[in-house]
């Protein structure tokens, strides 16, 4: 028999053992799980509604000069920025054409002089950079150059709505933390306990010569086998949940606000839990066995 | 096959458990360590089988210092030593084969694959027919001879024995040393700690006294 095998069959046999407080431990690791991945989902779909509102698509430049020498050289040096998708220039004649595209029914558009309108450049930004950090950078960088009158990049509202987005952020990674700390608790609690139950028949194995990983790793792999279970379970319910809000209820009301994590942030969730799971049970197991090999105590 | 130099053991900063302790022992002897209650005899043994680490001086077995043994090898070592105690050290609720096949588990065997070598060593201990009871129901002397097997099972070259016959009645007692001098015979080195005067006069063998920590005598030497 493979060594992996025996040592999984054994942690198979310390889970029925502990059936009890494995139920126990597992409902709490379920329920957590589940409370954390209904925040988060919630967070993440105000944080998806908010990112559209809050977007910022391009910075609109208005220019001091008409000098076309000037304005060449600065585009070229806009142009050089990493966040820059496109830039396009607009004469008064050009403002005075997208003015007109972009509104309706303004007839007297057409009785004012094409002279008032002022020329602008806009700035199109790549995808990556429609934050506003980035859009902050960017206006500094352009209030640099002496030829500009006004950067601007739309309404207070975008503020608004942007310190909204980044108040959530803060909620979610506070919550992560708390429940990171709780699941390592759990963990080594449940370990612990189940470690003591065994404590006599731990002594007897240390005494006739069985090496660490022969004690540990059945207690590590049935915490192991918890964890991806009530994982599981937790990714199922929430799901189950989130579906059933979307048709039967908003759906009839026509909004279309949760937005369920992806495949790789649910993921990355199961990686870094896992890791705290992993990393805790083996703390405590390494910390028990210290005590538990002297034979006499 | 176990050799001491100037080994000291002390718990805490209190008073010494073993004085400048050095001694010798043969592969094939059968040795009484002996002196009062609280003279060292356990904590000898303890150094043996790597439970304790001196405080000072150099504990050898098989020619090799373990003075510094990391806990990572401790298991390997005490695969080679079998020990025995007072208080039997069994499962009470797993059954005389479960006990000692706890031995032979720890090397990823299945119990089938060696049910003959348990049951040849229970049927030398007199054990065959008890095989499936629960070591609850058996009694000291039974339980001292499973404590036995589970110690040999895996052929150590080393047994050592803390009060071996100390819950037994004096003639049970007897034939567990009988039984632990044949071992020695048969060329493995026999430790056995004991206050017991009786039971070495009726048994004699080489005998190391303590007292408050030091070797006060060694018959070997006389
Ligand atoms: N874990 C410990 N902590 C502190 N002192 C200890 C410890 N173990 C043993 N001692 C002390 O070390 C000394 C020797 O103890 P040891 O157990 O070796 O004696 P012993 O000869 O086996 O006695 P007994 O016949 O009662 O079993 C005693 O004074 C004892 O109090
Ligand atoms: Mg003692």
């Amino acid at each position: 028999m493979s060594k992996f095998s025996y040592l999984f069959n054994r942690s198979i046999k310390f889970y029925k053992l502990n059936f009890k407080t494995s139920i126990v431990s597992f409902l709490t690791l379920t329920t957590i799980f589940f409370i954390y991945q209904f925040i988060f989902t919630i967070g993440y779909s105000t944080n998806s509604f908010f990112k559209n509102l809050s977007s910022v698509q391009n910075v609109r430049v208005y220019l001091k000069t008409d000098d076309t020498e000037k304005i060449n050289e600065f585009i070229k040096n806009i142009k050089n920025l990493n966040s820059v998708e496109d830039i396009i220039y607009y004469t008064p004649e050009d403002s005075y054409k997208y003015l007109k595209n972009n509104t309706q029914n303004l007839k007297y558009l057409e009785n004012i002089s094409k002279d008032f309108f002022p020329s602008f450049i806009e700035i199109k930004l790549k995808d990556n950079f429609k934050d506003l950090i980035f859009i902050n950078q960017i206006k500094t960088e352009i209030n640099k150059f002496e030829i500009v009158d006004k950067a601007s990049f739309g309404e207070q509202w975008v503020l608004k709505f942007a310190s909204i987005k980044y108040s959530l952020q803060i909620f979610i990674f506070i919550v992560t933390i708390l429940l990171s700390i709780s699941i390592a608790f759990i963990t080594i609690n449940v370990i612990n306990l189940n470690l003591y139950k065994f404590k006599e028949e731990i002594k007897i194995y240390s005494l006739v010569g069985a090496t660490r990983t022969f004690i540990i790793v059945p207690f590590l792999f049935a915490s192991v086998i918890e964890f991806i279970l009530s994982f599981a379970i937790s990714v199922l319910i929430n799901f189950s949940i989130f579906f059933g809000i979307n048709d039967y209820i908003l759906s009839s009301l026509n909004i279309n606000f949760i937005k369920l994590p992806n495949i790789y942030i649910y993921s990355a969730m199961a990686v870094y839990f896992f890791l705290i799971n992993v990393i805790a049970a083996f703390y405590i197991s390494l910390k028990f066995l210290k005590k538990a090999s002297r034979i006499n105590d | 096959m176990i050799k001491l130099f100037n080994v000291s053991v002390s718990f805490y900063g209190e008073k010494k458990a073993l004085d400048n302790v050095s001694l010798k022992i043969d592969k094939g002897e059968f040795v009484y360590i002996t002196g009062a209650s609280g003279a060292g005899k356990s904590t000898m043994l303890r150094l043996i089988y790597a439970d304790l680490l001196p405080t000072r001086g150099v504990v050898l077995i098989a020619n090799k210092d373990i003075t510094n043994i990391t806990p990572k090898s401790i298991p390997y070592l005490r695969r080679n030593i079998g020990v025995i105690f007072q208080d039997f050290k069994l499962l009470e609720e797993k059954t005389v084969f479960d006990n000692i096949f706890m031995t032979l588990e720890i090397f990823y065997i299945k119990p089938e694959q060696i049910e003959n070598r348990i049951f040849s060593i229970l049927r030398r201990l007199g054990l065959f027919s008890r095989r499936d009871t629960i070591v609850k129901k058996l009694s000291g002397g039974e339980k001292q001879r499973v404590a036995i097997a589970r110690a040999l099972i895996n052929e150590p070259s080393i047994i050592l024995a803390d009060e071996p016959t100390g819950n037994l009645d004096p003639e049970r007692g007897e034939d567990i040393i009988k039984l632990l001098q044949d071992i020695a015979n048969q060329g493995n080195t026999v430790l056995v700690a004991t206050h017991d005067k009786a039971l070495i006069e009726k048994m004699p063998a080489r005998t190391i006294y303590l007292k408050n920590g030091k070797v006060e005598a060694d018959t070997k030497n006389e």
